[in-house]
């Protein structure tokens, strides 16, 4: 496609060669200025933006200012009527404090006028204090009239015979019935004095039997206890004997017991000497034994030797016989030769029987040596034996007497220990006897104490009984005085005036009876 | 009481803070020795009050439920803290139900006498409306015997006093006062129980009392249990208020004020018991900070205890004058007859609020009937 296309020069090439013209460039087809023009737009565009925006914000500011301002107006007016309304509230509630004030205050006053009114005036008082003595007056005359009323009856009363002497026989009676009735109660009382008194009496002698029972008592069983003491002092007594005797069969039987050891004992040595001596006597027949068979063994050795070299001597003389010249000649050589191995052997035998003799001595000296070796190490064992049968003896002997000692100790302890119960028992019998001394003597003093106990109580009782018969004389006397006086006070009596006793005999017989 | 010398009651105690507007919990120790308090921290785990004395504070006041003032906060005891208080005083603060039936409402006054003369505390009362539904799931026990339907239409006939009644063994006592169920078998038997005195028959028998700690507890909670919405009775127009204090209930003398209140004419068309805090006394005596200097002693007062808001019918000046003068003294001396004059002591125990201004009636009214009543 490019290639088709023909390409778009501004030269235009002329009929002549190198006649070029060049067309003019034609036109541009935006105007020059339309890059700024371009811009310009944009930049109106973007004011044009720029400005609605910034009237929206103004705008916007506006509502929210009203809006804002819209508000506060509300709150404002509500805030206003409110207030208002607490004012006109408190306002109201003044104006109402004012009136209830306005209304107390009235109210007071009235009542205080109300109270100065009630006030009584002088004519008021002075009425009422008249009223009041008229009152006064009447009261008193009224008292006057019922006290005149008595005394007329007093009087009337005193003045009628008729009446007196049935009073007086009617008081009597009832005088002699009161009587009747303070004697049987004096009398009940005095009974029941004399139960109380019987009653103490019959404690205080029990209580003494009692007491006499439980000394009794107690003295008993002070000689059961002591009773008691005694046999027990009397076992002890006993198991010590027994146990003395105990010692000594124990101590006889150890003393055989060592007696039978010992014997033992030295037969056990003899028999051992024995069987020793004659192993000593079979080893030394076996030693000599020995020694001759070795002897024997050793000369047979030497004659054996002997034999053979003269067979071997006869042998070579046999073969030399064909040889007899020479044989000859030789045989005088041989001859001496002979003679001096003869000779020779002779002097063999010589010494060989002296080193026999020299050997049977050396051994001989050797079996005395042994012999003698044995001898003394016997005689060092017997030693050593002997001074440990020594020591044995000595720390027997040793243990014997400490064993002796301690027994004699032991008996004088015991010794010791009877004297000091011995001691004891003829204390206590001491005391014992002191003991009862003392109780009898205590018994003696209580009796005596008892004694005069009963004396006293039988002086006072007396005493009481002669006060008794004062005092029934004084009552008799009183009741005398009594009687007469009833008689005096039968002229004078006055029916209103009863006694309190009598008033209350007369109430509890009109309730019961 | 005198086994109590050496040992102390723990309850559970609660109190509104109501700067940070939580409920604190704390321990409650009362020393009887010598009625000494002390409190522990249950939450942050320390002491919060050192063994004090506190003044006002009694034995007999401490029981479940009740309402204490420690150092100017109210404290709510809201359960027993040891085996030891619950055991000595489970039954020595038994509570029980009581209800003054629509026959003998007009003789609440001598029933209420007759209670405190037995010696009987007063936790709650409140006098509502019971609708058909209310009677017939109260008395569902009874449902369908014969006398059910009567029993219902009676009770709804008019409005009833509902009362918790708290002390020693006090449902057989409550039930022994007021006799059989049948009324003329109690004029026979017992001529001297309310049942007798008030009653007309076996359904209108005038109270009603529960059977057994179960039934009371149940019934308690029926009344005046946590989100019982029972309508009162307050018609919050044409009447008055009179707040008996807490000195008067505390004195037992609720009984006579209200028999005084009826026999000289005045009806009653509500009656509940509140326990007011701190707050509310505050408030409900706005009008007299600065009227009067005894204030603050009279707030005092009032939230010291429970106190019972009664609604008067009847014109509020003559329901003043009946009350008398504010000061006792001056009662005494003035009007003898008045209530006041009668059971008050001073200016502040003088037994009865009633309201001073005539403008005043409705606000006070519905300030207990509406507001606190919710």
């Amino acid at each position: 496609m490019l290639l088709s296309k023909t390409r778009r020069t501004r030269e235009h090439h002329g009929p002549t060669p190198h006649s070029v013209a060049i067309i003019a460039r034609p036109p541009h087809k935006k105007p020059p200025d339309s890059l700024i023009l371009e811009r310009r737009k944009k930049d109106e565009q973007r004011l044009k933006v720029q400005e609605e925006v910034m009237q929206q914000k103004h705008h916007d500011l506006k509502t929210q200012w009203e809006k804002e301002t819209d508000v506060r107006i509300q709150k404002n007016t509500v805030k206003r009527r409110v207030e208002t309304i607490l004012k006109k509230e408190s306002f109201d509630l003044e104006q109402r404090r004012e009136k209830l004030r306005a209304l107390l205050d009235a109210e007071e006053e009235q009542y205080l006028l109300d109270i100065d009114s009630q006030q009584e005036t002088t004519l008021e008082r002075q009425a009422k204090m008249r009223a009041r003595a008229k009152e006064l007056r009447e009261k008193r005359e009224q008292e006057r009239l019922a006290l005149v009323e008595e005394k007329l009856d007093i009087r009337w009363r005193e003045e009628c015979d008729e009446l007196r002497p049935i009073l007086a026989r009617q008081h009597q009676n009832e005088v002699f019935a009161e009587r009747a009735k303070q004697i049987e109660i004096s009398g009940i009382i005095k009974e029941r004095e004399k139960e109380e008194e019987n009653m103490y009496a019959a404690l205080w002698e029990s209580d003494r039997i009692m007491k006499i029972e439980r000394e009794e008592r107690e003295c008993a069983a002070a000689i059961q206890r002591n009773k008691d003491c005694l046999s027990v002092l009397e076992k002890q007594l006993a198991a010590i004997r027994l146990q003395q005797e105990n010692a000594k069969t124990l101590k006889e039987e150890e003393a055989r017991l060592m007696e039978e050891e010992k014997k033992q004992r030295e037969a056990e040595e003899r028999h051992l000497l024995q069987v020793k001596r004659a192993q000593q006597t079979e080893a030394r027949e076996h030693h000599t034994n020995q020694i001759k068979l070795k002897a024997r063994r050793q000369a047979k050795e030497l004659q054996g030797e002997l034999a053979i070299d003269m067979k071997i001597l006869e042998a070579l003389l046999t073969e030399t016989e064909n040889e007899k010249e020479e044989a000859v000649k030789r045989k005088g050589e041989l001859h001496t030769e002979a003679q001096a191995y003869m000779k020779y052997l002779g002097e063999q035998v010589e010494k060989e029987k002296e080193a026999e003799r020299e050997l049977e001595k050396l051994i001989d000296a050797e079996v005395e040596k042994q012999w003698q070796k044995r001898v003394q190490q016997w005689q060092l064992e017997r030693e050593a034996r002997r001074k440990m049968t020594e020591e044995m003896v000595v720390i027997r002997k040793q243990q014997i007497a400490e064993k002796l000692q301690q027994q004699q100790d032991e008996r004088e302890t015991l010794l010791k220990e009877r004297e000091e119960l011995k001691e004891a028992f003829a204390e206590h019998e001491k005391l014992e006897t002191e003991k009862v001394r003392r109780t009898k003597q205590r018994n003696l003093a209580y009796q005596s104490d008892l004694m005069s106990q009963v004396a006293y109580t039988n002086s006072i009782r007396e005493r009481d009984a002669g006060e008794k018969s004062r005092e029934l004389d004084i009552q008799n006397l009183a009741e005398e005085r009594y009687q007469t006086k009833l008689a005096a006070a039968l002229q004078t009596q006055n029916i209103d005036r009863a006694h309190p006793l009598r008033k209350y005999h007369r109430t509890q017989d009109r309730l019961f009876g | 009481m005198g086994s109590f010398t050496d040992s102390r009651l723990v309850f559970q105690a609660e109190w509104y803070d109501q700067n940070a507007e939580l409920v604190r919990r704390y321990q409650f120790m009362f020393y009887p020795v010598d009625n000494t308090v002390e409190m522990f921290d249950v939450k942050n785990r320390r002491l919060f009050l050192k063994r004090s004395a506190v003044p006002n504070i009694t034995e007999d006041k401490l029981y479940v439920g009740s309402v204490v003032n420690v150092n100017s906060r109210q404290l709510t005891l809201t359960g027993y803290g040891d085996n030891f208080t619950e055991k000595t005083l489970a039954t020595r603060n038994e509570k029980t139900l009581a209800i003054i039936k629509p026959d003998a409402v007009g003789k609440v006054g001598p029933i209420l006498e007759r209670v405190c003369r037995e010696g009987i505390k007063f936790c709650n009362a409140k006098m509502v409306n019971m609708s058909k539904a209310d009677a017939a799931s109260f008395y569902a026990e009874h449902s369908g015997k014969h006398f059910f339907d009567d029993l219902i239409e009676f009770i709804v006939s008019g409005p009833v006093i509902a009362l918790e009644l708290m002390g020693d063994d006090v449902i057989a006592r409550w039930n022994k006062i007021i006799g059989p169920n049948n009324a003329s078998e109690a004029r026979s038997k017992v001529p001297q129980s309310l049942r007798a005195l008030y009653g007309s028959n076996g359904t209108a028998n005038a109270c009603h009392g529960s059977e057994n700690p179960a039934a009371a507890a149940r019934e308690i909670d029926f009344f005046f249990g946590a989100g019982r919405g029972l309508s009162g009775t307050a018609r919050l127009s044409g009447s008055t208020l009179c707040l008996v204090k807490p000195h008067a209930i505390e004195n037992g003398n609720i009984g006579k004020i209200i028999s005084m209140i009826t026999d000289n004419g005045f009806a009653i068309s509500a009656m509940e018991m509140f326990n007011l805090d701190r707050a509310n006394a505050e408030e409900f005596l706005e009008i007299y900070k600065g009227v009067v200097t005894e204030y603050s002693q009279m707030v005092t007062e009032l939230c010291s205890g429970p106190c019972l808001a009664i609604e008067i019918v009847g014109q509020h000046k003559d329901f003043r004058d009946f009350v008398g003068p504010a000061d006792p003294e001056i009662a005494k001396h003035l009007r003898p007859k008045t209530v006041r004059a009668k059971f008050g002591q001073d200016k502040i125990f003088n037994s009865v609020h009633c309201t001073d201004l005539p403008e005043d009636v409705g606000l006070e009214v519905e300030y207990f009937f509406r507001i606190l009543s919710q």
